[in-house]
């Protein structure tokens, strides 16, 4: 998602002649980079997936500037779901609320287990962001 | 107390579906809109659009995010109501086949009265309450209305069902003003709430707006 801002901000800062240039090193069709460019966003909603196992991790993608979240495992593969869920929920409507995020974060009970990307050998990494 | 006339600002409910796509047309009338998602927020409000989304979705999160007495209260206190599509739905006192929600308007409604999604549609019709030029109009998995109370005026009555309908105080629109270029409804809406928005009384056609204007309002735009 940060990957994603960075290229559409450079996108909009851009010259107009150099816009082609953008187009053609990212692979897409010039007059999506016209349209990204003038909204300053994608034109479809975009909802983040994959690893979101905390009502933060789901404020933390609002707040990137995602249109939602879809969580699957980080609900039904904590010890909790029901609670999780409804937490989940209600960060990513207050995704702006530091108060409302830290009460609905509480007695949550154990989050999905997940692995350490720092422990993880870089063959098997999706990417090479974050930390 | 009731604003005064062209005070105050009219609220979105916003916990799910067609939020932006209010503000923008809002905005575009050049009346003072903000979405809500806490009690709090409704304070000073003239007006409160219910938009469209998937009603039981919408009827849980306003139980869980403790806004459903709230609104009542606020209703109660004079403020006006608009429900579009899955809104009308939540507002209707009957609701054939399930619970109501909200029950503030007489009428009955029946969900997903056309059919499956691919029974969606797009057409145009004059509602003279509204515009004195037809409006355009989109139904997207839309209710009916199929019957109103004596205390309730029918503004669009096509084939058989009732599409538009209001009350002093509710306005219900089964289809989809927001994702028109028509401003007319708002206007109208808005001019119920008490305020003065721009515009005369045709069909209030923006030529600016497109499918995507409502992303001025996301977030991170």
């Amino acid at each position: 998602m940060r990957a994603m801002n960075r290229e559409i901000r450079q996108l909009v800062g851009i010259p107009a002649e150099e816009i082609m240039g953008f187009a053609k090193a990212n692979g897409l069709p010039y007059e999506l980079a016209l349209e990204v460019r003038t909204l300053g966003r994608l034109p479809v909603v975009n909802f983040a997936a994959g690893g979101i196992a905390t009502p933060a991790d789901a404020a933390l993608m609002m707040q990137l500037g995602c249109d939602g979240v879809f969580v699957g495992s980080g609900i039904f593969k904590s010890s909790d779901p029901v609670r999780r869920a409804r937490a989940i929920v209600k960060a990513t409507a207050y995704f702006n609320d530091p108060e409302k995020l830290l009460e609905v974060s509480m007695d949550l009970g154990e989050p999905m287990p997940g692995l350490d990307v720092a422990n993880m050998p870089g063959e098997e990494r999706l990417a090479g962001r974050g930390w | 107390m009731p604003a005064a006339a062209g005070s105050g600002s009219v609220g979105v409910l916003d916990l799910q579906g067609g939020v932006q796509e209010h503000l923008d047309h809002l905005r575009r009338l050049g009346v003072p809109g903000r979405p809500v998602k806490r009690a709090a927020e409704l304070e000073g409000l003239a007006g409160l659009i219910v938009p469209g989304g998937e009603s039981t979705c919408l009827s849980r999160l306003l139980t869980i995010f403790d806004l459903r007495e709230p609104i009542e209260q606020a209703y109660r206190g004079g403020l006006k109501l608009w429900g579009t599509c899955a809104g009308a739905i939540l507002l209707a006192r009957e609701n054939l086949g399930e619970t109501p929600y909200f029950g503030l308007i007489d009428i009955a409604v029946s969900r997903n009265a056309f059919g499956s999604q691919l029974d969606s549609f797009n057409r145009a019709a004059l509602v003279p309450a509204v515009a004195r030029e037809p409006v355009p109009l989109t139904f997207i998995r839309a209710p009916k209305i199929v019957r109103v109370g004596s205390g309730v005026r029918v503004l669009l009555q096509l084939d058989d069902y009732i599409a538009a309908a209001e009350d002093e105080r509710i306005l219900v629109t089964v289809f989809h003003p927001e994702l028109t270029p028509s401003l007319a409804f708002h206007r109208y809406f808005a001019r119920k709430c008490g305020l003065n928005p721009a515009g005369t009384d045709d069909a209030g056609l923006d030529p600016d707006w497109t499918p995507l204007s409502w992303t001025c309002f996301s977030s991170h735009a």
